[in-house]
């Protein structure tokens, strides 16, 4: 296979997920939150572990760095407990996504995450995955269809309507019609109707 | 029945033989950016990362796309020293130009098939003209979502992907149809009724049987054009064709193959090639015909 998916990535992108995560200590300094080069890649490293788990691929340097961004400034995150908590919710984001049928774009699914981390599950990981699953899951596959307010649903609709409406013309245009056939010639003998009467 | 007896699919079907040459590192790099890029497009931006299976399928659409072989480690050396994107580009244009070129197809078999009837003909140019409109040649190029049940006389082979395959389809259906409509319609579907008396429902290609009737009567010296073969003519076949060897059997299928094209105006060198290579499929079933002195099963009447 060209690209083998689903052995460990490429090293070029390890390397720009690590070197990505690196860059983010100035914005997590704010927080007194610091990421080293061995944090960076044990991140990494569990970013690999749970995209295998979960059977999905990303590249370039993945959400490692957005949920890195979007948790610092909770307050149950202390230095020590920083990095497993995001190699935890790595894993959780990818679970989700697919549970959620990819109907949750990345940087609304780690808004989510981090409102319930900080509102409901006060920092609970085992809390924070139960009320996505419970709560967002269920939502997400039963929430109705959301019509655009420009109508532009309407319009593709109308779209599809017009090209069946011209092939179905076409069709017809050239005879292509097996009804017609079976009028004209096609009734079985021994009943004397069309088998379409059936 | 060999597939390379008939004519080359349709210009540039990606099938085309490349010069191959080992990946670099630096085409790796390139390749995964584009990669990238394209399932970044595929969510609409939304999200990083997706399930595998659709992972392997936009690799497998851009190798389509590109004209790679997936499951080869090397590639075609004209892609290791060109912009990949802009390459991605110009090539998914030439595809969006054969998705046109397939309407047109679509809407001359259409205009040519004659109306016999058949359910699955009929299911299957429904379902085919709806391509253009469910193909995402942008990101699953090599997928075809439409259902396809009418058989060919001679299937298209299964290497080919995407639009190359409904186009290649879509010509050999054509080739079909214009064949069937130099006859009367009465006289193709007596024909068929007496291959298979269920045919408009049953999965069965229209033009093999009465292809096969006109190359019976061709064979005589026949005009093709009633299609059906009386007792006595086939029995004319079979002391035509009985003393002849393996080697001068086929000559005469094939000299009744440029007769009857002759006679009915059949001048197009890819419909000849259809009928000769449908002719050469009949040889085995003439021998085992003509060794249990009955070739009613071969030619109907």
């Amino acid at each position: 296979m060209l690209i083998p998916f689903g052995q460990d990535a490429p090293g070029l992108q390890l390397r720009a997920a690590v070197h990505e995560l690196e860059a983010c200590n100035e914005a997590l300094g704010r927080y007194g939150l610091a990421l080293s080069a061995e944090d960076a890649r044990a991140i990494v490293v569990g970013r690999a572990e749970a995209l295998r788990a979960t059977d999905r691929v990303e590249f370039g340097g993945g959400v490692a760095k957005d949920l890195v961004l979007a948790f610092a400034g909770s307050p149950y995150l202390s230095q020590a407990a920083f990095v497993p908590t995001v190699i935890e919710l790595q894993e959780l984001f990818y679970d989700f996504k697919n549970e959620s049928l990819e109907q949750i774009p990345d940087d609304e699914l780690i808004a989510k995450m981090r409102a319930l981390f900080d509102d409901v599950a006060h920092g609970d990981l085992g809390y924070l995955e139960e009320a996505l699953f419970e709560g967002l899951g269920r939502a997400v596959r039963e929430e109705p269809l959301q019509l655009p307010v420009d109508g532009q649903l309407e319009e593709e609709k109308l779209d599809d309507v017009d090209g069946a409406i011209a092939n179905a013309y076409t069709l017809a245009a050239n005879r292509y019609d097996v009804s017609k056939w079976v009028d004209e010639t096609y009734a079985p003998p021994w009943e004397g109707s069309s088998w379409l009467d059936e | 029945m060999a597939e390379d007896t008939l004519p080359a699919p349709l210009e540039g079907a990606h099938g085309t033989r490349d010069i191959v040459s080992p990946r670099s590192a630096d085409f790796d790099e390139r390749f995964l950016r584009l990669i990238e890029r394209r399932t970044a497009i595929y969510t609409m931006g939304d999200s990083t990362s997706v399930p595998a299976h659709v992972a392997l399928d936009l690799l497998r659409s851009i190798c389509f796309v590109l004209g790679i072989d997936p499951e080869r480690s090397d590639v075609p050396e004209r892609l290791l020293s060109v912009d990949l994107e802009d390459e991605f580009r110009r090539r998914l244009a030439d595809i969006e130009r054969k998705v046109k070129l397939s309407g047109e197809l679509w809407r001359a078999v259409v205009a040519t098939m004659p109306a016999i009837p058949s359910i699955a003909l009929q299911d299957t140019l429904k379902s085919i003209g709806d391509f253009p409109r469910l193909y995402d040649f942008r990101s699953m190029a090599h997928e075809i979502p439409v259902s396809w049940d009418y058989p060919l006389c001679h299937p298209v082979p299964e290497t080919l992907l995407g639009v190359d395959y409904i186009n290649e389809y879509l010509r050999r259906l054509l080739i079909e149809a214009d064949f069937l409509r130099r006859f009367e319609r009465d006289a193709c579907v007596r024909v068929l009724e007496r291959t298979g008396p269920d045919f408009v429902e049953l999965l069965l290609n229209l033009y093999e049987p009465v292809a096969t009737n006109a190359l019976g009567r061709s064979l005589i010296g026949l005009d093709p054009a009633p299609l059906l073969i009386a007792d006595e003519e086939r029995a004319v076949i079979a002391s035509l064709l009985g003393p002849l060897s393996a080697v001068a059997r086929e000559r005469a299928l094939r000299e009744a193959v440029g007769r009857a094209c002759e006679v009915l105006g059949v001048a197009d060198e890819a419909a000849r090639d259809y009928l000769d290579a449908l002719a050469l499929e009949l040889l085995p079933r003439v021998d085992v015909g003509l060794a249990h002195g009955d070739l009613s099963g071969v030619f109907v009447g």
